[in-house]
């Protein structure tokens, strides 16, 4: 397991750069001037000249790219264009309050995925099967922020049972983190879990037509037992592998549903990068997030292992 | 009728996927009529003035909060929905496919290089990914799905590089090179082809995740513009009135989750028609029915004392053992084992023989109960060492399953978990049924592990199922079989997934088993060498049913019925031959084919008028059972004749 | 002058990649050093159970995948050194029948396509002449000129592999390599195919390669036969010569364990059976380069045996073996194994 786990971070470290190098890039790509923008419309050249001195972007292109990287390598994602703060900081402020709401979705995703695909698929072909996937169906259409435009106004503005806004400071106590995110992350789950339970279906039904399956109930074990034992193990696989793209959909999803509460979030910090032009902001945002799907990944890998015996024996 | 009038075909039969399809049809008439359709203007307010108006005859769904009509500037966002689901899905095709295609086929640095790129993209989350890319190109409705398209081209690459890989392994691509086909030529006229459905049923699901991306990016403001009524862009706008009134945006909300609601199951529909079978789905625990039995058991000799003859201590006795199915595309059920009765002494091993069609795997699968979902079995009875089987409760059957009847399936691998170590997999009987501790139960399993021939048990009992080889996993399979001492072990087909040098030794093993234990076998083969190896008894049976019984020497040496004779002679034995093979010319009839007189009549080389004259029942016979109308009039060849 | 030489041929496939980037599996070793050679118009058996090489043996033969070390000779062909394009000549004078019959036919083409497609390529026939030839090889192989226009999935496993064997014959080759052509179909399926294939032998004079792993097909359809295991090939001969009386101990066990549908041979051969193998595995994990893999289950092994591959010596029946029972130990020089006294292993 451990050579799995070296194996896996030492694949990516290129795998990160390969990103930080795309991104960069692409971002640059863009031709408007944010020095301009930064200091306003009646700024004079010279001042222009300053800022963008100031800021670097006067180097050549590849030279910027160097700095950046050696700095971002030893944990400075530099310096916000626009409020000047250390990127760094910033991020990781808001990195706990995305981290907590993707983790909400995931959860409820997760919890409620999997029952219903569990449920659905043992009872193929019968009414239960059918309702949940309708249900799951439409729940995979839905889009997050429309969801969260409507729980927002209908829990929070009409009702007033929970917060509309994220406290200011910061939530104080779990239950404070919890009230603030219950509607998030429900926005969020919603798609998620309906995806979730969709393949948690399929990969149930395939198991059950599974040889071993009929040789465990040969063996004359009970339903229960061989659903619990036998097959959900085996299912789960590639439902992990659907985990995992879950988790980028729900970070991508988060942009959305941070917006509409107004939360502090990596989220907002990043669409807020791109409408001003902040490139290394935006850098920093990016970086942040292919980091965390890496590590997700690396961590669902790892459960691979553990469920599928072939793959620990390997190399 | 060729593929694609089949997936037609089945296709109309969704009901549901049609509704999807009619659905978008409508989608996108609107969005083509909607200049004519359209009340208002799409982007200007009729009168400044009427803000927030809500539904009315002037304003079908009323006004947003600069007085423009909701309503038209829905029909016209249908036009920008699916524009921009068509951009996207292009340039994901147009990209994705031929890379897909060329680094699966050609593999190599390419598809090294090409792969870590995508793995690159696909590491970040789509819109995140879309979003950079927006940040170079700038915004914009176009811009952005075009940076949309470009991140699902990754996703297309990466599903047609699957699908090629599986492709470019079947045979047929072997054979299409062997026959000078050049890559090119397997590329577009053989593996194409064959991925089309996948990469169909994909773009339709992607063209819905556009939608909901176009959806989102406008709604962040990096996608359609302010004069462009697109939903997303409405669903913004409505966020400026929200604490008003949220009327403004339900409509877009709606248009958006209806229409990807409908690619959705129309692409669902899509992907079931393209499915090369019909899926099944629940655990199959059909359970026996009882019936009575049918006239043509009666005709001649009661059916009770039929099979009785040669088994005096039976351990079991299946008497009028029937199995239907649903036919596919039809509402009739057919029947594809027909009225079997067959008898088992104790520490006798019954073989039964049949090749494919005959129905012998699930004649052994419904007298443990457990026929696949949809079929359904039903019998007269039962038996099993006095205990009657028939409409016995579930929770009964299982623990007579798991402690009486031991069984060994055709594909060693299959049958063992591969997530649970063997040792595991053979201690779960006794534990579960026998309620054993659990070191007593690992004692029992090394004893077991012994038992059946395995080498160094103490360690290999920790192995898992892919770490033995064809063989040895078979021996696993039969220790779990064995486990709490059943009286009657079933083993289909047990030999026939592995190699011949291996096979006599895993046949002696069962042989012996038998003879230690005082067990009875019920071995289902086709292989008539098996047979000569193991068996004491034989039941052969053809076409659903049985049709000649008694015991091995009998039958092999003279055999009662033409089929038994026909299938003797076509085995190619160790011996110097001249000339053509004898065979039984023509094929084995489907189910739904079957005749209500002899089935073999059309195959038989001794037919008459009489055997095509009505249904003909098993009868008693010189060495045993046969139906056969000519049984005893005939003198057929039997295994020793051929010798030469 | 034989129409197929296969000399010292070796296939070793790449290991694939480990847990870290930078680790490699361990080879696999699927051939070793054979050596196989067949007349013109001769029908000749390669016969081994899974893991032995023959399929691989086959593959190499028809240029779908390349030999590690060794030469390949057909006719004038220079098979090994054909670079990366295979001359459409000896496309058209090397086909092939699969085993499988669903996997082996495109389910998206029609039997039309499927059978005239190597009558396109390598022939450049069209239109009519193409239609003509493709309905007279329908006719050859038992099946009607309007089963070309049906698709694979609507015909039996047997009807399937007519229609391949119609494919492979469509360019008249010199050799036809049959991998397992029978081995997917029932008992009275398996002889029509059989019956098939000895009257198109005997009609087109085509060379069979006949791979499988039944001894008693391979017997009936074949002049000669090579027997091989775990990657080499240990015997070779006459037909008649290596069923009734081998000079392998493998090839007599292969022969021990037959089934045999009389009862009282049966019975003998079970006992025989028992004698004749030792240990409970078959051929697993990589076969040894310098060292006989039978060595492990040979009830006849010496200590020579771990250390060295026999080479190979020719036998009395007219063929080869290799074994070091023939050149150290009882001597035995290519007479056959039922020589040996059973009890002192002795000539």
């Amino acid at each position: 397991m451990l050579r799995l786990l070296v194996g896996r971070l030492t694949a990516a470290v290129p795998l990160m750069f390969a990103v930080a190098t795309l991104v960069f890039f692409l971002a640059q790509a863009n031709s408007s001037d944010p020095a301009g923008s930064i200091l306003g419309l009646d700024a004079t050249e010279d001042a222009i000249d300053a800022k963008r001195a100031e800021l670097g972007i006067d180097q050549p292109l590849l030279s910027q790219y160097g700095d950046w990287l050696v700095d971002a390598v030893q944990g400075d994602l530099g310096t916000n264009w626009f409020t000047g703060e250390e990127i760094t900081t910033e991020l990781s402020d808001r990195i706990p309050v995305t981290l907590g709401l993707a983790f909400g979705g995931l959860l409820l995703a997760v919890v409620i995925g999997c029952s219903l695909g569990v449920l659905a698929a043992l009872k193929a072909g019968r009414w239960q099967d059918r309702v949940i996937t309708v249900i799951a169906s439409l729940g995979i259409a839905v889009p997050s922020f429309w969801i969260a435009l409507l729980l927002a106004y209908y829990f929070a503005i009409e009702l007033r049972w929970l917060p509309a806004v994220w406290p200011p400071g910061g939530p104080d106590g779990i239950g404070e983190w919890v009230e603030a995110l219950v509607l998030p992350s429900v926005a969020l789950g919603v798609a998620a879990s309906a995806a979730i339970a969709r393949q948690t279906r399929s990969a149930m039904i395939g198991v059950l037509q599974r040889d071993y399956v009929r040789t465990a109930l040969a063996k004359g074990l009970p339903v229960r037992r061989v659903v619990g034992r036998h097959a959900i193990r085996n299912a789960a696989i590639p439902v992990v592998t659907l985990i995992g793209f879950q988790v980028a959909a729900l970070l991508g999803g988060s942009l959305f549903v941070e917006l509409i509460f107004n939360i502090p979030g990596l989220g907002s910090y990043g669409v807020d990068a791109i409408f001003r032009g902040n490139v290394p902001a935006l850098l920093g945002f990016v970086m942040v997030i292919a980091f965390v799907v890496v590590l997700v990944n690396i961590a669902l890998d790892l459960s691979y292992a553990w469920l599928n015996p072939k793959v620990r024996v390997r190399g | 009728m060729s593929t694609r009038q089949r997936v037609q075909a089945r296709l109309t039969r969704n009901k549901v996927a049609m509704v999807g399809g009619v659905y978008l049809l409508v989608v996108v008439i609107v969005a083509l009529l909607a200049p004519l359709l359209a009340p208002h203007d799409e982007n200007l307010a009729t009168r400044f003035q009427d803000i927030l108006f809500s539904p009315s005859s002037e304003y079908w769904l009323g006004t947003d909060h600069v007085g423009r009509d909701i309503a038209s500037r829905l029909m016209f966002g249908a036009r920008y929905a699916l524009f921009a689901g068509a951009e996207a899905v292009v340039v994901a095709l147009a990209i994705g496919v031929p890379l897909g295609l060329l680094i699966g086929y050609f593999r190599g640095w390419v598809d090294a290089v090409v792969m870590r790129i995508v793995e690159t993209v696909v590491a970040v989350p789509a819109i995140v990914m879309a979003m950079a890319i927006i940040a170079g190109l700038g915004v914009g409705l176009t811009k952005a799905m075009l940076a949309v398209g470009i991140v699902y081209s990754m996703v297309i690459t990466r599903l047609t590089r699957a699908e090629v890989f599986a492709a470019r392994e079947e045979l047929y691509v072997d054979g299409a090179i062997a026959a000078g086909a050049s890559s090119i030529r397997v590329m577009f006229r053989h593996v194409l082809p064959n991925v089309a459905p996948a990469l169909i049923v994909q773009t339709t699901l992607l063209f819905a995740q556009a939608i909901l991306a176009e959806a989102g990016l406008s709604f962040l403001g990096i996608g359609a513009g302010s004069d462009q009524a697109s939903w997303g862009r409405m669903l913004r706008d409505a966020q400026l009135s929200i604490d008003r009134t949220i009327w403004p945006a339900i409509p877009p909300g709606l248009a958006v989750f209806s229409t990807v609601v409908a690619f959705n199951v129309f692409g669902d529909g899509l992907r079931d028609a393209f499915a090369r079978e019909a899926r099944g789905g629940r655990i199959g625990v059909g359970d026996v029915q009882r019936r009575e039995a049918r006239p043509i058991d009666n005709e001649g000799v009661p059916v009770q004392e039929a099979g009785g003859s040669s088994a005096s201590d039976p351990v079991l006795t299946v008497r009028g053992l029937s199995v239907a199915f649903p036919r596919l595309g039809t509402d009739d059920d057919v029947e594809v084992v027909s009225g079997i009765d067959l008898d088992v002494g104790r520490g006798e091993v019954v073989a039964l023989v049949g090749e494919s069609g005959s129905g012998k795997s699930i004649t052994a699968l419904s007298i443990l109960g457990l026929v696949p979902d949809p079929g359904q079995a039903s019998a007269s009875s039962i038996m099993l060492d006095g205990s009657e089987l028939v409409e016995m409760p579930f929770e009964q059957l299982s623990r007579i399953r798991g402690t009486d009847i031991g069984v060994i399936f055709q594909e060693p691998f299959a049958a063992l978990n591969p997530a649970h170590t063997v040792g595991r997999q053979v201690a779960e009987p006794l534990r579960y049924h026998l309620g054993m501790s659990r070191a007593a139960a690992r004692a029992r399993t090394i004893e077991l592990l012994a038992e059946v021939g395995i080498p160094d048990p103490e360690s290999r009992i920790d192995a898992y199922p892919h770490e033995f080889s064809g063989g040895m996993a078979q021996r696993v399979v039969a220790a779990m079989a064995l486990a709490c001492g059943p009286k009657l072990l079933i083993a289909d087909e047990p030999t026939t997934a592995l190699d011949v040098t291996v096979q006599g030794q895993l046949l002696d093993l069962i042989g012996d088993l038998a003879r230690r234990r005082s067990m009875s076998v019920l071995l289902i083969t086709h292989d008539l060498g098996v047979v000569a190896d193991l068996a004491d008894r034989v039941a052969v049976m053809y076409a659903g049913q049985v049709v000649e019984t008694g015991c091995l020497e009998d039958v092999f040496a003279s055999p009662q019925h033409p089929y038994t004779e026909g299938l003797i002679r076509a085995i190619p034995r160790n011996v110097s031959r001249s000339g053509d093979l004898p065979t039984i010319p023509g094929l084995v009839p489907s189910p739904w084919e079957w005749p209500d007189h002899c089935h073999f009549a059309d195959r038989c080389e001794h037919v008459t008028q009489e055997c095509r004259s009505g249904a003909v029942a098993l009868t008693p016979s010189a060495t045993g059972l046969s139906r056969c109308v000519r049984a005893e009039e005939l003198a057929l060849k039997g295994v020793r004749e051929e010798a030469s | 002058m034989s129409l197929l030489e296969v000399s010292d041929l070796s296939v070793v496939f790449p290991g694939g990649r480990g847990t870290l980037p930078w680790q490699r599996l361990p080879n696999v070793r699927a051939v070793q050093g054979a050596n196989l050679s067949i007349r013109a118009s001769e029908s000749v058996g390669l016969v081994g159970e899974s893991g032995s090489g023959k399929t691989t043996l086959g593959r190499a033969i028809l240029r779908l995948l390349h030999p590690t070390e060794g030469t390949i000779r057909l006719g004038d062909f220079d098979v090994t050194g054909f670079g990366r394009r295979t001359p459409r000549a000896y496309r058209k004078a090397v086909q092939v029948v699969f085993q499988d019959p669903v996997g082996s036919l495109n389910p998206a083409m029609t039997v039309r396509d499927i059978v005239a497609e190597p009558l396109r390529l390598n022939m450049g026939l069209q239109g009519e002449a193409l239609g003509e030839r493709s309905a007279e090889l329908m006719g050859l192989v038992g099946l009607e000129a309007h089963h070309l226009d049906r698709y694979p999935y609507e015909f039996s496993g047997g009807q399937r592999q007519r229609i391949a064997i119609a494919r492979a014959l469509a360019t008249t080759p010199e050799l036809l390599v049959l991998d397992e052509p029978v081995s997917a179909l029932d008992v009275s399926t398996q002889s029509q195919v059989i019956n098939l294939l000895e009257r198109l032998q005997r009609e087109t004079d085509a060379a069979y390669l006949f791979i499988a792993h039944d001894l008693a097909v391979v017997r009936h359809v074949c002049q000669r036969i090579a027997v091989m295991y775990h990657s080499r090939i240990v015997e070779t001969g006459p037909a008649d010569a290596i069923c009734d009386d081998p000079a392998h101990p493998y090839t007599a066990l292969l022969i021990a364990s037959i089934p045999d549908p009389d009862p009282a041979v049966q019975r003998e051969k079970t006992s025989r059976r028992r004698a004749l193998g030792r240990g409970v595995a078959g051929a697993t994990g990589a076969p040894p380069v310098d060292a006989c893999p039978f060595a492990a289950r040979c009830p006849h092994v010496m200590d020579i045996c771990h250390t060295s591959f026999p080479t190979p010596i020719a036998t009395a029946a007219g063929g080869e073996v290799a074994c070091h029972l023939h050149t150290t130990g009882p001597m035995l020089g290519g007479r056959p194994l039922s020589e040996l006294d059973p009890d002192t292993d002795e000539a």
